[in-house]
């Protein structure tokens, strides 16, 4: 399960880095900056499960509030996305009347920004080197967590075929630690309302 | 084994590096509030500091590892971050508070102006809470470090003032006794590091050395001579330059402007909100053109802070044009050797505040400083023979260099880099070379845990560098009266420049007198121009100097002396291990000594 979804928000995410770079082709603009939004969560949410689970806190210790939840530090990464990179008002926006100007122009906010939060929080590289096009050979023993075949494959390998997208991976992870251990809600919010304050 | 440590405690980030016997120099992540709900990790601790409302954090917001008490204020990203939105509350230019002398240093005036701030803090304790920050992080790194070995980098152009106050606020932070080193120094000491035996190659005896520092909001100017023979080189700091404040800052706010108005022009105004964003979006674009010169415009998005992003965002264009015009142009004009920047904004008034650079133009403060290098290194003989003797006096009407050494996060743009070059060489009439291999973001902090290294271990080449100023204290003329003229004040030379670490100086062959017992004004002066001035030597007006600092105190009369009496004094200038110049009086007969320390304080 989790390697499906480490792989499919890859293959989203590599979609979108494609698209991004072709501005010509930002008639699809929009719909694939969302369909990056949507893999980097799924990227995200299969390296939460892959992080091995802290020892539980022995019951003789002094109580403390339970440990953060792996949703609550979704919703925060989701939160992160907003603030920098404004993925929810995008996605959440009617886009059916806007023209692909209007939907560029706010691409370029949701890529600066969700672009920042990845190249802060993630250290993330290509699996493969070899230009998209190129051929290669899997032997057997290959590391089939790492690649996700197409097309008609035999029952062994040696597979031959060709490079479609080289994958991503993501060698590290540093987002920030939850620290409102007494929040009132399960989670924190995604955007808090902003009201611009005029005086008392 | 030991670690060293670095501390970059700069105007806009903060950094720290450390240093093993090992050989190891690596920049130390920094733990700090990223935002309203977490902590997290950062090679820079943005020097940022956010005071926030009663009621903008219920539960105490984001604690840090260290921390037990709820603290009235956060530091780094998040305060950067949020301050932007409540500018009222953002204390963002402490030091540059730090070194103006018309502040109160010690008093609680930060954030500047601001009307909604219940406790406000001082330039000192905006110092001493990000290096408290800094000393957390470098504990948790190195629980058991030695932290007499660190040094905190300073900018050349502090005086002796904001120098002892920044090791006031490493005491106060629980440093304990730590070392200051200049910053583009602490650039040069990185640069060895990284060029390892490779450094001596690009440089030789004779040559006169420019490291040329511009930051997010500062210009540091430092010339350091490379003297010896026989292939033992020896190298010394020979000229520092003002403070300026004048930097990357103010090219994206200038570019902003310029997008800003082309969009009024078009029929658009944008709201406060949405400027803000226009100078981020500014900053990346700018970054793209100067890096890729095949660019020929950079698209800008600003969104507004609704939630509907498609449909008011706003779409501008930053062109290759403006950037060449403002940025290229405007604050790096090809100029002559003899345009000087403009000091002051015509008028009588100025807003109080921070003293911003009047003129953007940094190819003139760059003329200015090697102009004045030049002036002081003439009243020299021993500089005169550190720049290989009085021909270079001759070339030119500007003291000028041989090599630069770039560094600050502007020169990370090739453009910018070979623009200063070019106008160097135009003065110089032959090409000025840089010298490669520099790393403008964090070359500060990982040349000072160099240097806590160096000089722990006393392995590798030092920068011969004593007092970057010599120093006056005013004194009463003795002259008779004359009706309709006040004397002039005359100024004692107490301290020379270049007085080294450790260093005393008595000066002899004089007597003083010193009113003990009444209120008494003390007058304090510094100059950058004048190396020749020898300690004891009495200039006749001290109009020619810059003035400091004033000191109002009564001093108690000694044992056996009544108040209102003048009290025979010996005066001797120190400069103690740690870099802090004091000036002692010594009453011989008493015992008494009492010392002024140049961040005036008597003790």
């Amino acid at each position: 399960m989790k390697n499906s979804l480490i792989a499919s928000g890859a293959v989203l995410l590599g979609l979108n880095a494609a698209s991004v770079y072709f501005p010509q082709q930002n008639l699809t603009l929009a719909a694939q900056t969302v369909s990056a939004a949507i893999g980097m969560v799924l990227v995200f949410l299969a390296i939460r499960r892959q992080t091995p689970r802290k020892p539980e806190v022995a019951a003789t210790s002094k109580p403390t509030t339970p440990p953060p939840r792996a949703e609550a530090e979704i919703v925060a990464f989701l939160a992160l996305l907003q603030e920098h990179g404004r993925l929810v008002d995008f996605a959440k926006e009617d886009i059916a009347a806007a023209s692909d100007a209007q939907i560029g122009s706010a691409a370029r906010v949701v890529h600066a920004g969700c672009r920042k939060v990845l190249d802060e929080y993630f250290d993330i590289a290509p699996l493969q080197n070899a230009p998209e096009g190129s051929s290669l050979t899997l032997e057997s023993g290959y590391d089939a967590h790492t690649f996700r075949l197409l097309g008609s494959v035999p029952e062994h390998p040696p597979y031959k075929g060709k490079l479609l997208h080289p994958g991503w991976i993501a060698q590290s992870v540093k987002l920030p630690r939850l620290t409102g251990t007494t929040e009132t809600r399960p989670w924190p919010v995604l955007a808090p309302a902003e009201v611009e304050v005029s005086g008392n | 084994m030991s670690d060293y440590f670095g501390i970059d405690l700069g105007t806009s980030n903060c950094a720290i590096a450390r240093a093993t016997d090992a050989g190891l120099l690596e920049i130390l992540p920094i733990t700090q509030v990223i935002n309203a709900s977490g902590i997290g990790e950062r090679p820079l601790l943005p020097s940022s500091l956010y005071i926030p409302a009663a009621g903008e954090f219920p539960e105490g917001g984001p604690k840090l590892p260290w921390q037990e008490a709820e603290s009235h204020w956060f530091l780094g990203t998040f305060a950067r971050d949020r301050g932007v939105l409540q500018p009222d509350r953002l204390i963002a230019s402490g030091k540059s508070w730090l070194c103006h002398p018309h502040a109160d240093r010690r008093g609680p005036i930060l954030p500047w102006g601001s009307t909604t701030v219940g406790k406000k803090l001082s330039p000192l304790e905006v110092s001493r809470e990000l290096l408290a920050h800094l000393l957390a992080n470098i504990r948790a790194a190195s629980p058991a470090a030695k932290l007499e070995h660190a040094v905190i980098t300073v900018p050349a152009s502090f005086d002796e003032v904001a120098r002892a106050l920044t090791l006031e606020a490493a005491t106060q932070a629980g440093l304990g006794v730590v070392t200051l080193l200049e910053e583009p120094q602490a650039a040069f000491y990185a640069w060895t590091e990284n060029q390892g035996a490779e450094w001596r190659r690009q440089v030789k005896s004779g040559d006169l050395l420019l490291v040329c520092d511009v930051g997010g909001g500062t210009a540091d100017f430092s010339l350091i001579a490379v003297t010896g023979k026989d292939g033992n080189l020896a190298l010394e700091r020979i000229a520092v330059g003002e403070h300026l404040l004048l930097g990357g800052d103010n090219m994206d706010l200038a570019l902003a402007h310029a997008v800003s108005e082309k969009l009024i022009a078009a029929g658009t105004t944008l709201d406060e909100w949405q400027f803000l964003a226009l100078v981020h979006a500014v900053r990346a674009a700018k970054e793209a053109l100067l890096s890729n010169p095949s660019l020929q415009e950079t698209p800008i998005s600003i969104p507004s802070r609704g939630s509907r992003l498609i449909a008011s965002t706003i779409s501008a264009v930053l062109t290759r044009g403006d950037v060449q015009q403002i940025a290229v142009d405007g604050f790096f004009p090809i100029v002559g050797d003899d345009e000087m920047p403009i000091l002051r904004r015509a008028g009588g008034l100025r807003e109080s505040g921070l003293p911003y650079a009047a003129d953007a133009a940094i190819s003139k403060h760059l003329a200015r400083f090697l102009s004045r290098a030049k002036a002081n290194a003439a009243s020299s003989p021993q500089l005169i023979e550190a720049i290989g003797g009085s021909a270079r006096l001759d070339r030119s009407p500007l003291l000028l260099p041989d090599a630069v050494l770039f560094n600050g996060g502007v020169f990370n743009a090739a453009a910018l880099r070979q623009r200063v070059l070019e106008q160097l060489s135009q003065w110089a009439g032959t090409p000025i070379r840089e010298l490669e291999g520099s790393r403008p973001d964090h070359a500060v902090a990982l040349g000072a845990a160099a240097y806590a290294r160096l000089r722990a271990t006393g392995e590798g080449l030092r920068i011969k560098s004593g007092t970057a100023r010599s120093y006056y204290i005013g004194m009463e003329s003795s002259a008779m009266a004359v009706p309709g003229r006040r004397p002039a004040t005359k100024a004692l030379c107490v301290a020379p420049q270049g007085m080294e670490e450790g260093s005393r100086l008595e000066i002899s062959g004089q007597e003083f007198f010193l009113y003990t017992g009444e209120a008494s004004e003390f007058r304090f002066f510094q100059s950058e121009v004048r190396a020749g001035d020898q300690a004891g030597q009495m200039l006749p007006d001290a109009a020619e100097l810059e003035e400091s600092a004033r000191l109002q105190i009564e001093i108690p009369p000694p044992a056996g002396h009544q108040p209102g009496e003048e009290i025979p004094v010996r005066l001797e200038a120190r400069v103690t291990e740690l870099g802090n110049l004091e000036l002692h009086f010594l009453h011989p007969a008493s015992g008494e000594n009492w010392k002024l320390e140049f961040n005036v304080r008597l003790q």
